[in-house]
C-alpha cells in the first residue's frame, strides 16, 4: 500500500493574527539545519515499520510557509524521500506558497525539484480584508503569482479563500469567487473564519474589540459560496473544497479517507493503520503520533537519531470507527456501506444503526445507493452530526 | 471534677443556655470561635476556622442547617463557675421548626449585628421566634473595628426596627478578639438560669438528631426536668418509640461521655433507635418507668410542603440514586421518598420536602456527595381532588391529577402566614400577598412602627419564590412563618407544556385558571432561553387540555461545522467532538430534543 507524506515547514514572515498553526514568524530561519532534520526523519522512518516496505503517492509541504525555502532544498527533501521510501511515477507534491513570496525563477525551480502543485494562500480579493488578516501581501500580487505559477508549468493550481471575517459582506465574498476563478486555478478552498483559542482574533474577540459574524450570517455566506464557487466550474467535494473530477486534492482525500499518512517535521501528526489481521481483535485499529511542536527543539531531537516523536495514542476500533465517519462525512460523496465494512469487519449498521437512523429521519443525513452522506443541511450542522458518532 | 465519671450533677443555677442570632456574614461563626478560645474549649492549634458549621454545603452557602451544641466552662469576674451551653440554630423559613426547637432549649440568645451593615432581614424571623419564646436577648454590636464601622446608627436600628433596647449592647469585635470577656460576662449576669421544677419526672427535649452508622441515631437534648442516666429505659413521648440510654454526655467540642444529664442541661444521648424518623426534632425524652403525664409543648410531625421528582439523567443511574436516597434520608427524617415513572424521563422517584431551600440542599447534595447527574422536575404542592365517585386522592404530582371528567373538585392547601415587617413596607407586603390571592385576616401594630399581618394563602403560591419576593420588597426586612391551614375547592386546572407535540410529563404543572395564561406565557419563554439551540426546530407550548394556551420556539441551529480538518486536527477534533457529547449528558433527551436539567425547574426561573 503508498501512503502519504506531510511535511512541515513552520516558519513564516509574519504570523497572521487568525492562525493557530504550527508556525513562528522570524526575519531568518534555520533552512539548511532544518533539511537536514527533515532528511535524517526520513532515513529513521524508511528503515523501520509501518513504512518501510511502501512508496509514497502523495507529498504536502505545508506551514508555515514553504514557500520561503529554496528550491535546492525542496529538491534536497524530494530526493531523500524518493531514497528512502520511492515516489510513484504519478505521485502528487503539493506545495504551500504565500503569493509573498515567489518569482518566476523560485517557481519554475520548484517545479524542476519535482513539486506538481502549488496551494497559494489568496485569502481575499479585497485589500482591506487582506490588511486585516494581516497578509503579507495584496490582490495584484496574488495575480501575479497565479500568472507565474501557470508560466513556470504549473498546471495543478489551488487558491485558499477565507470567508465570514467581520466586515465582510455576502456580495464581497461572491466577488472573492469570481476574482479566484478567472486565475484559472484547478482547485478552490474555502475556508469559514474561526477564532481559535491562542490567536490575536481570539484575544481580541474576547476583549469584545472583534466580533465575530452572527450564526445566520455565516450561515449566508457558507450557502452562497457553496452555490458561488461549482457555479464555476468547482464541484464541491468536501466541507470546504472544491474542484472537478480528477483535480481533488489527493493528499487530503487521505486525511478524509482515515488512511495511513507519515508527518515529519515540527509539530506534525502521523498516523499509521494496523494490519488487517491484527485490526480483526478490535483493539489495535491504528497508531497516531506527533512530533515535537517547538522547531528549536525539533532541531535538536532529529539531529540525533531522526526521532522527534513527543507524543502517540493507540487507536481502538471503537474510536477508529467514529474518526472514519466523522472524516469520511466531510466528503460530500461519504463512504460507501461497503467501505466501512472492510475497515472493520462489522457493518455501519451494526455499530451505529440506533445513532444514523434519527439523523437520517431528520434530513441530515442520506443513505442512497450504499452510500452515506450528509445532506445539504447535515453540511451546515456538520459537527453536531459528527458529535453523535463519538 | 473528672468527666466520665462524673456523678454530681451541675447545679442549675450555674447553668446558661443560650444560642447565636445573626444575619450571614456578621460574624456569628467568628464570634462562636472566640468563645470557644476563651473558655479553653478549644487550643489556638485546634481551633479550626468557625468550628461550629460542619457542613462544607453550610459554609458555602453561608447557612446553617443543623444544629450544633457546644458545652463550655467559664470562670466568672464574680468567681464563680458557670456552665455555658451554646446552642446553634439554623436560618432559613424551611428550618423554621428547627429553629423554634433549638430556641426553645435556651433562656437567653445573643443577637449579633455588623456595626457597618446594620440589622438585615435574616436576623429578623429568629429575633422574633427568640422573642416569642420569652427569651432574654443580648444585642451585640459586631465588627466595630471596621472602617464603615457606625455603632449609634446600628443601635438605633436595633431599637427602632427590632424594638429591642440597644443601651446596654455589648461592642465587640470578634476578629480582633475584642469585648469577648465582655460577652461572656453578659452572658452570665443577663441570661437567667433554668428554671427547673424538683422532684418531677423526666422530661428532655430534642432539639438536633442525626444518624450515625455505628450507634444508630444520636439527639441533642436540653433536659427541663428529672436526670437521663445511662442505662435508663426511655420513652418517645410523640412516636411512643423506647429504648435504653446506651451513652450520653455532651460536646465541649470535644465528645465527653457522662454518667447523667440534670436539669437544666444539654447534651446527647444515645439509646439504640436506629431511625431519625424514631427520634424526632421536638419530641420529649421521659423514663418509661416514671413518665411524665405531658410531653413538653410545641412538637410538630413536620410534613413536607413541596414536591417533585427526582430522575437520573442517564437510566442507569436509577440504582445509584436510590442509594444515595437511602443514605440522605438517614440523616434526614423529613425527605420523604417513594418510587414513580415518568414517560420522559423514566425510572425515578416523588420526594417531599419543607421547601424550596430543603429541596435544592437535597439536590446538591445528591449531586455532589454521591455524583448523581440529577434532574429535579417542577415542585409542586400536594392536592386533594375529590372525584365524582366519591372518592378523595392525594396528587402531589400533576401528572396523576385524575382526567377532568371524573374531578368533583381539585382543592388547595392554604396556610396562616404571619409577616412581621417594619411599617414603611406594608403596602408593598400587601399588595405582594393580594397578588398571591391572599385574604388578609389582620393586621396588628406593635409600635416602634413595627406592624404584623396575617393572611390567609394558597400554599402553593408561597413556597415557590414568595419569600424572595416577599425579601425584595421589603428591602429584607419582612420576616415570615407560616403554619397549615386547610384545604381549599379552587378552579384549577392542570398545565401541560409540549414540546415538539408532546406533552412532556414531568413539565405539568397545576395553576389557578386566572393565572393560568400568564404562566404559561412565562414558562414558554423561560424554556426557550432555556433550551439551547440545536440540529431541529423546538416548538414549545403551553396547553390546558387540548387548548394551547402560549408557544414559542426555539430556532434550529443554523451552522455548526468546523472548516479546516487535516492531519494534525482529527485527535484534537475527536476530542472537542466527545466533549460536547459530555456535555449531552447533563440534558435529558426528550425526543429528539435534548432538554437541559435546569430547563425542568422553569418555573422556578420564572420572572429571574
Amino acid at each position: 500500500m503508498s501512503f502519504s507524506l506531510y511535511i512541515h515547514i513552520p516558519y513564516c514572515q509574519a504570523k497572521c493574527p487568525y492562525c493557530d498553526f504550527n508556525s513562528y514568524a522570524a526575519p531568518a530561519w534555520p533552512e539548511a539545519d532544518y533539511t537536514q532534520a527533515l532528511i535524517a526523519e526520513l532515513g529513521r522512518r524508511a528503515s523501520e515499520p509501518p513504512f518501510a516496505e511502501d512508496t509514497l503517492r502523495t507529498i504536502f509541504f505545508g506551514g508555515g510557509t514553504p514557500s520561503l525555502f529554496a528550491p535546492h532544498s525542496i529538491g534536497a527533501i524530494l530526493d531523500a524521500a524518493d531514497r528512502s521510501f520511492g515516489i510513484d511515477r504519478d505521485a502528487e507534491i503539493t506545495l504551500e506558497a504565500n503569493p509573498g513570496t515567489v518569482n518566476l525563477s523560485k517557481l519554475a525551480g520548484m517545479r524542476a525539484a519535482g513539486v506538481n502543485r502549488i496551494s497559494f494562500g489568496a485569502q481575499s480579493f479585497d485589500d482591506r480584508i487582506l490588511k486585516l488578516l494581516g497578509r503579507i501581501h495584496d490582490a495584484a500580487e496574488t495575480r501575479e503569482a497565479a500568472l507565474l505559477a501557470h508560466r513556470a508549468g504549473f498546471t495543478r493550481l489551488n487558491l485558499d479563500l477565507i470567508f465570514a471575517v467581520p466586515g465582510q459582506t455576502v456580495a464581497g465574498v461572491i466577488d472573492d469567487i469570481g476574482q479566484a476563478a478567472a486565475l484559472e486555478p484547478d482547485h478552490i478552498s474555502a475556508y469559514n473564519l474561526t477564532f481559535e483559542e491562542g490567536t490575536a482574533f481570539f484575544a481580541e474577540m474576547k476583549r469584545g474589540r472583534m466580533k465575530p459574524l452572527a450564526n445566520e450570517e455565516q450561515a449566508a455566506m457558507y450557502a452562497a459560496v457553496r452555490d458561488e464557487i461549482p457555479a464555476r466550474g468547482y464541484p464541491m467535494y468536501e466541507i470546504s473544497n472544491y474542484a472537478p473530477a480528477g483535480h481533488e486534492a489527493r493528499h487530503n482525500l487521505t486525511y478524509w479517507r482515515a488512511e495511513t499518512y507519515l508527518g515529519i517535521g515540527a509539530g506534525a501528526h502521523s498516523f499509521a493503520l494496523a494490519q488487517r489481521d491484527s485490526r480483526a481483535s478490535g483493539d489495535h485499529y491504528g497508531r497516531r503520533w506527533w512530533n515535537e511542536r517547538s522547531p528549536a527543539r525539533y532541531l535538536e531531537m532529529a539531529r540525533c537519531g531522526g526521532m522527534a516523536e513527543s507524543g502517540a495514542e493507540e487507536i481502538n476500533g471503537a474510536t477508529g470507527a467514529s474518526e472514519f465517519v466523522f472524516l469520511n462525512l466531510r466528503l460530500r460523496a461519504g463512504f460507501a456501506l461497503a467501505d466501512f465494512e472492510e475497515r472493520f469487519g462489522r457493518s455501519f449498521d451494526d455499530i451505529f444503526a440506533g445513532r444514523a437512523a434519527p439523523l437520517i429521519d431528520g434530513g441530515l443525513l442520506v443513505r442512497r445507493k450504499d452510500r452515506v452522506f450528509l445532506s445539504e443541511r447535515g453540511l451546515e450542522l456538520a459537527d453536531s452530526v459528527f458529535a453523535e458518532f463519538v | 471534677m473528672s468527666a466520665g465519671a462524673r456523678d454530681e450533677m451541675t447545679d442549675p443555677a450555674s447553668i446558661r443556655n443560650f444560642s447565636i442570632i445573626a444575619h450571614i456574614d456578621h460574624g456569628k461563626s467568628t464570634l462562636a470561635d472566640r468563645i470557644l478560645e476563651r473558655t479553653g474549649a478549644l487550643s489556638k492549634r485546634e481551633l479550626k476556622e468557625q468550628f461550629l458549621d460542619s457542613m462544607d454545603l453550610e459554609r458555602e452557602r453561608g447557612i446553617t442547617i443543623k444544629a450544633r451544641s457546644v458545652r463550655l466552662n467559664y470562670q466568672a469576674k464574680s468567681g464563680g463557675t458557670f456552665v455555658l451551653n451554646l446552642i446553634d440554630t439554623p436560618g432559613h423559613v424551611d428550618f423554621a421548626y428547627e429553629v423554634s426547637r433549638s430556641l426553645a432549649a435556651c433562656e437567653g440568645a445573643l443577637l449579633v449585628v455588623d456595626a457597618s451593615q446594620g440589622v438585615e432581614a435574616q436576623t429578623l424571623a429568629n429575633v422574633y421566634l427568640a422573642i416569642d419564646h420569652g427569651l432574654e436577648i443580648i444585642p451585640v454590636i459586631n465588627k466595630i473595628d471596621l472602617p464603615g464601622a457606625d455603632i449609634e446608627r446600628t443601635r438605633e436600628q436595633i431599637e427602632n426596627i427590632i424594638g429591642l433596647s440597644a443601651a446596654d449592647a455589648i461592642l465587640t469585635s470578634a476578629k480582633e478578639g475584642i469585648g469577648i470577656e465582655d460577652v461572656l460576662e453578659a452572658i452570665v449576669d443577663r441570661i437567667p438560669p433554668p428554671k427547673v421544677a424538683p422532684n418531677q419526672p423526666l422530661r428532655a427535649l430534642i432539639f438536633d438528631s442525626w444518624y450515625d452508622s455505628y450507634e444508630g441515631v444520636i439527639a441533642l437534648v436540653r433536659v427541663f426536668s428529672g436526670e437521663l442516666r445511662r442505662a435508663m429505659g426511655v420513652r418517645l413521648m410523640a412516636t411512643g418509640k423506647t429504648g435504653e440510654v446506651m451513652r450520653l454526655g455532651h460536646f465541649t467540642p470535644h465528645e465527653r461521655e457522662t454518667e447523667s444529664l440534670g436539669p437544666g442541661e444539654v447534651g446527647f444521648i444515645v439509646a439504640g433507635i436506629k431511625d431519625v424518623a424514631d427520634m424526632r426534632v421536638g419530641d420529649t425524652v421521659t423514663e418509661t418507668s416514671n413518665p411524665a403525664a405531658e410531653p413538653l409543648p410545641g412538637f410538630k410531625e413536620l410534613k413536607p410542603m413541596v414536591f417533585a421528582g427526582l430522575y437520573p439523567t442517564e437510566a442507569n443511574q436509577y440504582g445509584a440514586l436510590r442509594d444515595a436516597i437511602e443514605k440522605l434520608r438517614l440523616n434526614d427524617a423529613s425527605l420523604i421518598c417513594e418510587p414513580e415513572t415518568s414517560q420522559a424521563l423514566g425510572f425515578g422517584f416523588r420526594a417531599g420536602f419543607l421547601g424550596l431551600l430543603h429541596m435544592e440542599i437535597a439536590q446538591e447534595r445528591l449531586e455532589r456527595e454521591f455524583g448523581i447527574n440529577l434532574i429535579v422536575t417542577a415542585p409542586t404542592v400536594a392536592y386533594r381532588v375529590r372525584t365524582t365517585s366519591g372518592e378523595t386522592v392525594m396528587v402531589d404530582n400533576p401528572t396523576l391529577l385524575p382526567p377532568e371528567n371524573s374531578i368533583e373538585a381539585i382543592e388547595e392547601p392554604f396556610i396562616l402566614a404571619s409577616i412581621h415587617m417594619p411599617e414603611e413596607f406594608l403596602g408593598a407586603v400587601m399588595k405582594l400577598c393580594e397578588d398571591r390571592r391572599g385574604v388578609q385576616r389582620d393586621m396588628r401594630f406593635l409600635g416602634d412602627k413595627r406592624v404584623i399581618l396575617h393572611y390567609e394563602l394558597p400554599l402553593a403560591e408561597i413556597v415557590f419564590d414568595f419569600y424572595d419576593r416577599l425579601k425584595s420588597v421589603s428591602r429584607g426586612y419582612a420576616s415570615l412563618d407560616y403554619e397549615f391551614l386547610d384545604f381549599r375547592a379552587g378552579p384549577l386546572v392542570k398545565l401541560d407544556i409540549r414540546i415538539n407535540g408532546e406533552v412532556v410529563d414531568a413539565l405539568s404543572v397545576i395553576v389557578h385558571r386566572e393565572k393560568a395564561y400568564e404562566r404559561g406565557r412565562a414558562l414558554c419563554e423561560k424554556m426557550r432561553e432555556l433550551i439551547p439551540r440545536q440540529m431541529f426546530e423546538v416548538a414549545i407550548q403551553a396547553a390546558i387540555g387540548a387548548k394551547i394556551i402560549a408557544r414559542e420556539s426555539v430556532k434550529p441551529l443554523r451552522k455548526n461545522v468546523t472548516a479546516k480538518c487535516y492531519g494534525g486536527d482529527i485527535t484534537r477534533k475527536r476530542k472537542l467532538l466527545e466533549k460536547q457529547k459530555e456535555g449531552k449528558k447533563r440534558m435529558k433527551q426528550v425526543g429528539r430534543v435534548e432538554i437541559p436539567q435546569e430547563a425542568f425547574l422553569a418555573l422556578l426561573k420564572v420572572g429571574e
